[in-house]
């Protein structure tokens, strides 16, 4: 089917309004969010000193080759089926400021890197930076900003809402798993339990397939989690975790990936 | 590292040389080249034993780093000094968490928790 460049035009900018009100619905979430974490503060959390251009704010918020390029998203694509509360830091980091506007958006080539693990890594910087912008309130701008460069850089458009999605913000379990069953652009499917190692122990299909154990989840976290389990970790022996999880049993597992999901900032604590 | 044994240099260039592989698996992350990223890991850790095994553990050669620029390398020198600095590299894991700053946030909010539940003791 040919689709004329008029119905092209406003379906792309259709697209951008969308997004953009995504991004100011965000912005207002969070903003409601902050005034009902500050409506209950801790006058115990940390802020930047004074003479830091942030200073007075709080530090945070509340406690608590090729083929191998492959080889992540690959793994990850077979995964979606489509392609403690702590103590509050008193660190404060002088050249750290997370989510400042110091914190400029990512070169962006106007041409489209020929190569998959290019673009994956333009994608993965702009995601990041956008959601960096959560900590400083500034994503509606930095989604405006991403439309922007967008302008200029047309072949990020079919990664538009991969790109956005990676800063949504963490939900329920229970929401997770109805994600799963809900289509919708920039979202993997993702098994809580890694189906690879899982069925090479012997787990049947029922268990990791079973609906507890799918959640949809932002595509680039999807990748990152994934990630995280291939590459050697201090905390696992050096091993990575996936190595480490050889052998042992589903609720182990069952944790291991929960944790994950929690300090990938998709599952709520 | 090529052509770099860590046995004969000294402890600013294992912490010059930890910087560079901290940098380059910062950059591996970016690209997804796993190959990379395990190489890089492997020189890290011969890096960090051979300053272990210097009088007095000189892996507190590399607390300096928790400013570094690079959130690699910051999360890094902080998980590889928990044994020798613990509350302070603690605390800037509890900082990097924080960030919002990922990859790095995630395994570091991964390695608060393994330390909270004594199942990864720094040695």
């Amino acid at each position: 089917m040919q689709v004329s460049a008029a119905s092209w035009r406003t379906s792309l900018q259709l697209h951008r309004v969308s997004a953009l009100l995504w991004g100011k619905v965000l912005e207002a979430k969070l903003q409601a969010l902050d005034r009902a974490v500050k409506a209950n503060f801790n006058p115990n959390q940390p802020r930047i000193p004074a003479g830091n251009p942030d200073g007075g704010q709080w530090t945070r918020v509340g406690g608590s080759s090729g083929r191998d390029s492959d080889a992540i998203s690959g793994e990850a694509n077979r995964d979606s089926g489509t392609d403690a509360n702590r103590q509050s830091s008193n660190v404060v980091l002088a050249s750290f400021k997370p989510g400042n506007e110091d914190d400029q958006p990512p070169k962006v080539p106007k041409e489209r890197p020929r190569s998959s693990r290019g673009r994956t890594r333009v994608y993965k910087e702009l995601a990041k930076w956008i959601a960096r912008g959560v900590l400083k309130e500034v994503v509606g701008k930095r989604i405006t900003a991403l439309l922007t460069i967008l302008d200029e850089a047309g072949w990020l458009e079919p990664a538009i809402d991969s790109i956005r999605t990676f800063a949504d913000p963490p939900k329920s379990l229970e929401e997770l798993q109805q994600d799963a069953y809900t289509s919708a652009p920039g979202y993997d499917v993702h098994h809580i339990v890694e189906q690879t190692s899982a069925e090479r122990d012997g787990f049947p299909r029922s268990m990791i397939d079973a609906p507890e154990n799918l959640v949809g989840i932002p595509r680039l976290k999807h990748w990152m989690i994934t990630g995280w389990y291939m590459i050697p970790n201090e905390d696992y022996g050096w091993m990575p975790p996936r190595q480490y999880l050889r052998g042992k049993g589903w609720e182990e597992r069952v944790r291991v990936g929960h944790e994950a999901l929690i300090e990938a900032g998709v599952l709520k604590p | 590292m090529r052509g770099l044994d860590p046995k004969t240099m000294t402890v600013d260039q294992l912490v010059e040389l930890f910087v560079e592989i901290c940098i380059g698996q910062d950059d591996a992350l970016l690209d997804d080249d796993l190959t990379k990223f395990r190489r890089l890991f492997e020189q890290m850790r011969a890096v960090l034993d051979e300053l272990k095994s210097r009088p007095g553990d000189q892996r507190t050669a590399l607390v300096p780093l928790y400013e570094h620029p690079n959130m690699q390398v910051r999360l890094k020198a902080a998980k590889n000094t928990l044994a020798v600095a613990p509350d302070e590299a603690q605390e800037v894991l509890e900082a990097i968490k924080a960030s919002q700053w990922y990859p790095q946030a995630m395994e570091a909010g991964m390695c608060l928790r393994n330390l909270e539940s004594g199942f990864f003791k720094p040695t």
